[in-house]
């Protein structure tokens, strides 16, 4: 084999790593730790806003909370939004302490809000654990 | 020209290998984590599903299409059978989810002006009003009702214990509303 061949080869196998090791990164993704207690608005609204991500193509939203008395009334609501569109998602518990939900937007969504709603009182604290893509 | 040639092709092994190198690097500083978290492991029933949409319902007045467009003057689109499908095939969750538009609605009549967008998050002041139509679906795909859920921009302004103000501008219910519509082929 002639020394250009192997050089030759020899990119080839490099611009496959760097096209794995991009591919790896762009698909990578982190794990953000919310947590905090739940803001009360009258007529007995609890909200908790838990994080804007931008450029997301999927979350996963696993998240613990604790309410007295124990309610299963507890819901994670997601926006998605472009310039052009906006949609809104609504997950509820269904089981006492805990929603998961494994999210993707219908399109790139440019922004994803994410916040939990209740109309349960006597929230105690919450820890949430939000997972997405990053954008870099 | 064959040693030019042979010239270019080691300057771009060196460069790409220089791009792989960095990129690597990049992605191996970033923190590493165990992956997604399994998803439940409690056993799901239709039967849970509706009786979980049911408790939801409550807080609901139930309304009727035509009423969506007198006070709204929208007319509400059915979900189809291809929307809840795309949903399930790309979301997951326990028992019930709901996904659906959001519009901006005319401070003075009420009425749907436009979908919202993202600009319209900036430029949306205490006060002014959204309307969300979301379709409730079980696990399951099966659809249960449309919410109809208008809301008002508040503002919520407290202390800390420092004696440091906070402020945050939060949705807040003004108006519950679900009906049930034919589920488009």
């Amino acid at each position: 084999m002639k020394l250009r061949h192997k050089i030759v080869i020899l990119g080839l196998v490099l611009l496959a790593v760097s096209l794995i090791a991009t591919l790896e990164k762009v698909y990578a993704t982190e794990i953000y730790h919310v947590s905090g207690s739940f803001t009360y608005l009258g007529d007995s609204n609890y909200v908790a806003h838990l994080g804007t991500w931008h450029y997301v193509t999927h979350a996963v939203y696993d998240i613990t909370y604790e309410t007295y008395p124990p309610s299963t009334g507890v819901c994670l609501y997601v926006w998605d939004m472009t310039d052009s569109e906006t949609v809104r998602t609504r997950y509820c518990a269904y089981e006492y302490g805990r929603i998961y939900a494994s999210h993707t937007p219908a399109f790139y969504a440019c922004t994803e809000l994410a916040a939990l709603f209740s109309d349960a009182p006597g929230w105690h604290d919450s820890w949430i654990t939000i997972e997405t893509p990053y954008d870099c | 020209m064959k040693r030019g040639l042979v010239l270019l092709i080691a300057v771009s092994v060196a460069v790409l290998f220089v791009i792989a190198t960095l990129t690597y690097t990049l992605t191996m500083s970033k923190p590493e984590n165990d992956g997604p978290p399994p998803p439940p492991v409690i056993p799901r029933s239709r039967e849970k599903a509706i009786a979980q949409a049911r408790e939801i319902l409550k807080k609901y007045k139930r309304v009727t299409i035509e009423y969506v467009r007198k006070k709204y003057g929208l007319e509400p689109t059915p979900p189809s059978r291809r929307d809840i499908q795309d949903f399930l095939s790309r979301n997951e969750f326990g028992l019930i989810a709901a996904f659906g538009d959001v519009y901006v609605l005319d401070p003075e009549t009420g009425k749907v002006v436009k979908k919202f967008t993202k600009s319209d998050w900036y430029k949306i002041k205490v006060g002014d009003r959204i309307l969300v139509i979301s379709h409730m679906i079980t696990f399951e795909g099966e659809y249960i009702a449309t919410l109809i859920d208008e809301e008002v921009l508040a503002k919520k302004i407290w202390y800390t214990e420092n004696g440091r103000r906070e402020c945050k501008n939060y949705f807040l219910p003004e108006f519950r509303g679900w009906l049930v519509m034919n589920v488009r082929p």
